[in-house]
């Protein structure tokens, strides 16, 4: 299946504006956070090496949705879905 | 005797008689509401009656600065305007980053009160003891950078100043007053305020020194704080790269981007008004307000096509969405020429775009007839974005001059009052509440009609994740408590965005270590909630009550059409009854007398 990674604001430098990634069905999203599929500088900035948590503040969106109120890094993956990054952001 | 960080005088202007007083400021108000917004708000409570015409000479407008204002505090730039707003008719209170705050004190002064009317144009200078009320005959016309200019050249190279531009003189309910003609205390319309007092501004420089109660302590405090916010990757970097329109894409990914006068909630050439194009096609330069670590403000020009050359401060976030997304305009250009005109004009951006936006709904359903509009008024058309701009900043023909009552008035005349996206008349900012639940609360109940920076739980709802923005539950509570925080903060001087980095315990040690006066978190808090308060009973004597506290039929009714939040609406009632209940109010949303005995309030 395919999966589309957006990222935004200073992740793009390490990550790439936009990416279509090849994974095998049924894929969690930690699977696809990986230096296998992303370059690894960019899952450096978003997964903290030590817990293997998302860092704070980073913000992933699936289709829209914040995966922290779907099953965070366990979140399964569908052929079609959109995931956008977001490094810390503010502003008002 | 306040031991530090206020100045402890006040400087009261009367226009009518052309006395100018100098008052000493009240220690116990100052515990109470500390400076700034607080103590504002309760000038206007005690000396305003709440129900004259806000642009009559019984209005008043207080200028002030909090008591960190001036210090080396972080990001102690802000200055408020404080009065009773003509486009609402609330209590209004609007604020401004810059340097104008941190001047005033060292003038020596922590706030001005504006009263009466002058018969002729004046400003006011104030500078080494010396204030006095000058003719602006000549400034009076002058777009606010010209006024900038022309009152630095009457006053001095490096004075600081406050202006109104023609809108405010011509008192438009979208005027703003400007601070060194770009930096906005943008809504509410307190720049026709001033207009009506025949005021053109202020020019001040001074070189007093704001001594700290706990010199010491201070210090630590300013040193923690601003490690905080060089540590934190949103004020310690990300704003300074993309400035606020870096929430351009964040609030387009989830689908609570309004757009064509909120007709939708997802813009799909969202990227082409981004943050991030923007600082690659525009950006001159980083600014920042006086002592700010953080600097998310930008200086931008445009470089090709029609409007080359044009340059000015901004945009922010809120500006490139009203005067482009819910225009249904992705041209940039025209959008940044756009917040060009309406700072030089001093009209609030936010409100201006919202109020082209229902123009343009109103024009495409044919309920604002092609005789009255002098060119076609259709969405996504950038030069009409323009052209409708100066006809609102002008005041040209009978569109212009309805276009500067704002969409309320606007939509009223025209007899689609349900098209205005406003709440007590002022315009909505860039948040659709289909999609983010608490903040549809917050600009229900907001003191001053729409607006987001009452309280912003668009950190907690979106920025941060920590609650779900879909819920309904808990977010009664949660709007309590950034309304609180945010009345107590702007009320010491200090930037709201420190916020993303500081909790009320910092900036409360900020104030205890300036001020000598023992503010933990709780009371910080809790002087938020009377300063809530006071500004929710100057409304409700002002004729404002439960059925005010609302959001546009098309929020609470029509499902967002497409996007990440497609058939999502606003169901308000899930939260407002609760919302009264945490904040101790009745079913009518009446502050009950425990409630304000609680808060000491009862007084008068
Ligand atoms: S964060 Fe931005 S608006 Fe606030 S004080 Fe700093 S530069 Fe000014």
């Amino acid at each position: 299946m395919r999966i589309k990674v957006k990222a935004f604001a200073t992740l793009r430098e390490v990550l790439g504006k936009e990416r279509e990634v090849e994974l095998k069905e049924g894929a969690l999203l930690k699977e696809l956070l990986s230096p296998l599929y992303l370059p690894s500088e960019g899952v450096e900035a978003i997964i903290d090496s030590q817990s293997g948590e998302i860092k704070p503040a980073i913000l992933i969106l699936k289709n829209g949705r914040n995966i922290r109120f779907l099953d965070g890094l366990l979140t399964k993956l569908e052929d079609g879905d959109e995931l956008i990054i977001f490094p810390p952001s503010g502003g008002g | 005797m306040i031991k530090g960080g206020f100045k402890g005088k006040i400087l009261r202007v009367n226009l009518t008689s052309g006395e100018i007083r100098v008052e000493d400021l009240k220690e116990d108000w100052a515990k109470k509401f500390i400076g700034g917004r607080g103590y504002g708000t309760k000038i206007i409570y005690d000396e305003v009656d709440p129900t004259i015409d806000p642009l009559s000479e019984k209005n008043k407008v207080i200028i002030a600065t909090g008591p960190l204002g001036g210090t080396l505090a972080p990001s102690s730039g802000r200055t408020m305007v404080i009065t009773k707003g003509p486009l609402t008719g609330t209590i209004a209170c609007s604020n401004a980053g810059g340097h104008f705050g941190p001047a005033l004190k060292h003038a020596g002064f922590d706030l001005v009160i504006i009263e009466g009317k002058a018969k002729e144009p004046v400003y006011l200078w104030i500078y080494k003891g010396i204030t006095e009320l000058r003719p602006a005959q000549d400034i009076w016309g002058k777009s606010t950078d010209e006024s900038d200019k022309i009152l630095r050249e009457k006053t001095h190279p490096l004075a600081e100043t406050m202006e109104i531009g023609p809108a405010g003189e011509k008192q438009s309910l979208l005027a703003n007053v400007m601070f060194n003609g770009h930096r906005a205390a943008g809504r509410t319309g307190v720049g026709a305020v001033l207009g009506s007092k025949n005021f053109k501004g202020i020019a001040v420089r001074g070189n007093q020194e704001v001594k700290v109660a706990e010199p010491e302590e201070f210090r630590e405090a300013v040193s923690k704080t601003r490690e905080i916010l060089s540590k934190d990757a949103f004020s310690g970097g990300g704003a300074a790269m993309l400035g606020t329109a870096m929430l351009v894409n964040v609030l387009n990914s989830i689908g609570a981007f309004p757009i064509k006068n909120s007709q939708d909630a997802y813009f799909p050439e969202a990227e082409k008004i981004s943050g991030e194009t923007l600082r690659e096609r525009n950006l001159i330069r980083n600014e920042a307000c006086a002592e700010c670590p953080i600097g998310c403000g930008r200086v931008t020009v445009i470089k090709e096509g029609k409007y080359k050359g044009a340059q000015g401060g901004g945009p922010e976030y809120e500006s490139v969405w009203s005067l482009g997304a819910m225009c249904g305009i992705s041209d940039l250009d025209a959008v940044l020429m756009a917040n060009y005109l309406c700072d030089k004009y001093g009209m609030d951006t936010i409100s201006a775009g919202v109020t082209v936006a229902c123009a343009m709904e109103l024009y495409e359903k044919g309920y604002l007839p092609q005789e009255d509009a002098p060119f076609p008024l259709t969405f996504g058309s950038g030069e009409a974005l323009v052209e409708t701009i100066k006809l609102m900043g002008e005041q040209k023909e009978k569109l212009g001059k309805l276009l500067a009552q704002g969409s309320y008035r606007l939509a009223e005349y025209y007899k689609h009052p349900e098209l205005s996206m406003s709440v007590k008349k002022q315009e909505f900012p860039a948040y659709d509440p289909r999609g983010v639940k608490g903040i549809g609360l917050q600009f229900a109940t907001s003191n001053r009609g729409a607006c987001h920076v009452r309280g912003y739980t668009i950190a907690a709802e979106v920025l941060s994740g920590a609650v779900d923005r879909l819920k309904y539950e808990g977010k009664a509570e949660l709007v309590k408590t950034f309304q609180d925080l945010t009345a107590a903060l702007d009320s010491t001087g200090i930037c709201l965005f420190t916020t993303f980095g500081l909790g009320g315990g910092d900036i409360a040690l900020l104030l205890s270590t300036a001020t000598g006066f023992q503010v933990g978190e709780k009371e910080f808090m809790q002087i938020g909630e009377r300063i809530w308060n006071l500004e929710r009973l100057f409304n409700l004597k002002a004729g404002f009550s439960r059925k005010d506290d609302t959001l546009p039929p098309r929020i609470l009714k029509e499902p967002i059409k497409s996007g990440p939040s497609k058939g999502e609406i606003e169901e308000l009632d899930k939260m407002l009854a609760d919302y009264y209940k945490v904040r101790g109010w009745d079913n009518d949303g009446v502050p009950g007398e425990g409630k304000l005995k609680e808060l000491e309030l009862m007084v008068d």
